[in-house]
């Protein structure tokens, strides 16, 4: 049993890890330019750096966020590539030095190009002449852009009165550039070096934090991800919470009472009906439903789709329980609905299926009562497999109260999690996402444990299956 | 009823559903010339045939034919119908020029016919089920498969061999991610990839030196699937979805199988464990016939039957999923018309009731009967 359990809870660590590296490696791929997306934040969208001295304020922004260190403990890079390549963090200075370092192959040459245009241009920044300056300057942003060497050169032609008081950078720029279209990289080069870059990456400074509770801040706002979280977990947890608990107290009596009819041909009829209850899409009937609240007439004058600020603002269940339970009863209704009707198939069904048992067949014999047969022997292991099942059902659960959150405007965490992807808030989506799959996990794996516990045989099997 | 004349319903909408609802006419005799545009359009468009330049352009509902006759909806579910726009209710009096070109379930905001857009609903939701389905089963029959039959101790390979194994495949992954860093077009990299390609065929065909090991196949497949299974198929799919910067219908289609195949796995994976150790199977393995033929032959066919129980589930799993995405209004591309997106537009109209009765009741009708199906199969194999 113990070693079951080691071993069950170890791979569960192991698959949650893979899970962080993949939603870690995902936000990078998605993010975008980070950087420039809290600067604008910042500064309301006038966010404006001139190029060439921008990598300067671009990489002490960089330097504050900690992006200036390499993404993963390793890497594997193509010899050609420096294994400090990370390093640049200008995204626009990154694109075009690896243009120009995947055509050469040759990184000790790039970095000298451009070191070049760099003392050009402060060259050019210190003379005094000004139309000769603002001519340099416009042509050296110009080029510090492109990455096609012809083009450059071309571009680098200009009259000779323009280029006589720098005669001696132009022409060490055009030493380097005759250098650059010369070398290609070797076969060789390309083949794939790894780097070891130690703990002082992003990914691990990221899963630190996670783990010790800093989900750090949003992209879009500069809030705290935690306190958004933290506003939006009673809400899914009330709506979730409550429609369980209603399922389960539906479903045992009506499961029960549908396994003790007689068969009849309605009976059948009652079983088509709760599956056609369990097709029902929830987000169908919330959308019916809101159909109907927003109808003119006082239908359902309780519930009001911009009710929850007034309710959040007013302290919630405590200080107002029955507007509050009659404001989540339309949500609640659609989660529930669906649930209880899977639950008292599955209910019956057990039910049914431990009627068949032979230790049943033997207690009948014995000439109890109905009642102490129902509920003394057959009911709690019919139940059994109902308390482990709902850990399976929490996923869907979740699943189907995000569309549920969004029809009703409800400010938990599935419309916190549809509203910053739709405003590109990617930390807060994949931080989400991450502790929701280990909320996830750690269910299913309790509803695992739960069923060891409580049955001996499982527990037997699974520790025979377990040591083959 | 019999459950499958719903089904044949279903295919003959999805297939036919141009057919049925369709803004260009049946038959057509314009200036002179017969025309059957709804057969001749993809002629048209791949350049063998030749329209008047007012069919290639034109509003179909504004021409002026001396002879026509109409599909039974005269809308294809794009058309715009500008005398009647913003949410024309089915009851409401429209303005149509006879009860042929009425909007029987009404009109959307821009002036789109629902009916139109409902039938092309289901050619969505068969195609997005069925080729998820499709892909999630190859995925998970292939996995599950290994994980089943090898198991933790038979999948066996040389210590030298397994270490090539890695190797190569740690390669592979950076050729191909050079690969789509280059966007496929610089030729030293495919000389690699190709000598890569290459050497992993010949140590494929080593001979065995050295001690065996045994890879836990069992172990590394059952973690990958234990790994997609904790995060809620919805979240995962938002995830998932902005890696891909403008997604079209057959991304949101990998992007559902990749989510689906763990439970077709999972249940793949307890058949073929459950059937690895019967007689017969036993018998085929000591007369050393192939591994891939007893799976293929002796072992699947036996395990289809409880199979063909989650593809139904999963099929209905995958309309749901794609009804989800299109209700958000993330990941399909716009202008995707489908059940989910037609249910979209009633939450900025909510007194637009026809937009969510008729979908819904076409998503309801479709998990029901898949799920019908599913209890069918489950009734038959037990």
């Amino acid at each position: 049993m113990l070693i079951y359990l080691v071993k069950r809870i170890s791979t569960l660590i192991l698959s949650l890890w893979i899970i962080s590296i993949c939603l870690f490696f995902l936000q990078k791929n998605v993010a975008g330019d980070i950087v420039m997306l809290q600067s604008k934040s910042r500064s309301n969208g006038q966010f404006y750096i001139h190029p060439l001295a921008a990598e300067k304020v671009y990489r002490a922004e960089a330097v504050r966020l900690n992006l200036h260190r390499p993404l993963f403990y390793f890497s594997l890079k193509a010899r050609l590539i420096p294994d400090t390549f990370y390093q640049i963090q200008y995204p626009e200075a990154f694109k075009i030095q690896k243009e120009l370092l995947l055509q050469s192959g040759n990184w000790p040459l790039v970095q000298a190009y451009f070191q070049s245009l760099t003392n050009f241009y402060n060259k050019v920044d210190q003379t005094e002449n000004s139309s000769l300056s603002i001519f340099w300057k416009e042509k050296l942003q110009e080029v510090a852009y492109l990455s096609d060497l012809p083009t450059i050169k071309s571009k680098l032609k200009v009259p000779k009165e323009m280029e006589l008081p720098f005669d001696v950078e132009c022409k060490e720029i055009n030493t380097i550039l005759s250098k650059l279209s010369n070398t290609t990289p070797s076969f060789f080069d390309w083949f794939p070096i790894p780097h070891w870059y130690g703990l002082k990456n992003q990914y691990h400074e990221w899963f630190i934090n996670i783990i010790s509770g800093d989900f750090g801040t949003s992209t879009r706002d500069g809030r705290l991800v935690k306190d958004k979280l933290k506003e939006a977990i009673p809400w899914t947890l009330w709506v979730n919470g409550l429609a369980i608990g209603l399922a389960y107290l539906f479903s045992f009596p009506m499961g029960i009472l549908m396994a003790l009819l007689p068969k009849r041909i309605w009976t059948k009829w009652i079983n088509n009906l709760l599956l056609g209850l369990y097709a029902m899409p929830a987000f169908w009937i919330g959308s019916l439903l809101l159909v109907q609240a927003t109808l003119p007439g006082d239908r359902f004058s309780f519930f009001s789709i911009s009710g929850w600020t007034y309710l959040q603002q007013n302290g919630g269940f405590i200080n107002q329980p029955i507007p509050f339970l009659l404001q989540l009863s339309l949500p609640v209704f659609c989660m529930t609905y669906g649930l209880a009707a899977y639950l008292t198939g599955y209910m019956q069904s057990s039910f049914l299926k431990v009627l068949k048992e032979p230790y049943i067949l033997y207690a009948r014999t014995k000439g109890i009562s109905k009642f102490r047969l129902y509920f003394r022997h057959v009911l709690p292991n019919a139940i059994l497999p109902q308390i482990v099942f709902i850990a399976g059902v929490i996923p869907a659960l979740i699943t189907g109260s995000v569309v549920i959150e969004v029809i009703f405007n409800i400010p938990g965490m599935g419309r916190l999690l549809i509203d910053s992807m739709l405003s590109q808030d990617w930390s807060t989506v994949y931080t989400f996402v991450l502790l929701v799959s280990c909320l996830t996990a750690l269910g299913l794996i309790l509803s695992d444990i739960l069923l060891v516990l409580s049955d001996p045989r499982i527990r037997f099997s699974a520790t025979k299956n377990e040591g083959t | 009823m019999k459950l499958k004349y719903f089904f044949y319903v279903v295919i003959f909408l999805a297939v036919f559903g141009d057919w049925i609802a369709n803004e260009k006419p049946f038959f057509c005799i314009y200036e002179g010339k017969n025309y059957f545009p709804i057969i001749e359009s993809p002629f048209v468009k791949l350049g063998w045939k030749k329209w008047p330049a007012t069919f290639q352009n034109g509003n179909w509902l504004e021409l002026t034919f001396q002879k026509k006759i109409n599909t039974l909806i005269p809308y294809s579910p794009e058309t715009i119908d500008r005398n009647n726009l913003g949410l024309k209710s089915p009851f409401e009096a429209q303005n149509t020029k006879s009860l042929w070109g009425r909007h029987w379930m009404g009109t959307d905001r821009i002036g789109r016919d629902v009916l139109s857009g409902w039938i092309r609903g289901f050619r969505m939701a068969l195609s997005i089920g069925f080729l998820s389905v499709l892909i999630a089963g190859m995925m998970g029959i292939f996995l599950g498969g290994m994980a089943g039959y090898y198991g933790n101790e038979r999948f066996k390979l040389t210590i030298i061999k397994a270490g090539i194994l890695l190797i190569w495949l740690i390669g592979a992954f950076f050729w191909i991610s050079l690969g789509f860093e280059t966007q496929w077009n610089s030729k030293p990299i495919f000389y690699w990839q190709f000598i890569w390609l290459i050497l992993g065929v010949i140590s494929f065909y080593l001979p065995n030196w050295g001690n065996k090991i045994a890879i836990p196949m069992d172990w590394i497949i059952s973690l990958v699937i234990q790994a997609i299974d904790a995060i809620p198929a919805l979240f995962f799919l938002l995830a998932l979805l902005p890696m891909i910067k403008i997604p079209g219908i057959f991304d949101v289609i990998i992007l559902i199988a990749f989510l689906r195949w763990t439970g077709i796995a999972r249940l793949v994976r307890a058949e073929f464990l459950r059937i690895r150790d019967l007689e017969y199977i036993q018998s085929a393995r000591l007369l050393k016939i192939n591994n891939i033929i007893i799976c293929w032959k002796h072992i699947l066919p036996n395990a289809m039957g409880s199979l063909w129980i989650t593809f139904a589930y999963s099929f209905a799993g995958a309309i749901l999923l794609e009804a989800y995405l299109g209700y958000l209004g993330i990941g399909m591309p716009s202008g995707t018309i489908s059940w989910g997106s037609q249910m979209q537009q009633v939450r900025e109209n909510p007194s637009a009731w026809w937009l969510a009765v008729f979908p819904g009741f076409a998503i309801f009708l479709s998990l029901f009967c898949l799920q019908k199906m599913g209890e069918k199969l489950e009734a038959k194999a037990s």
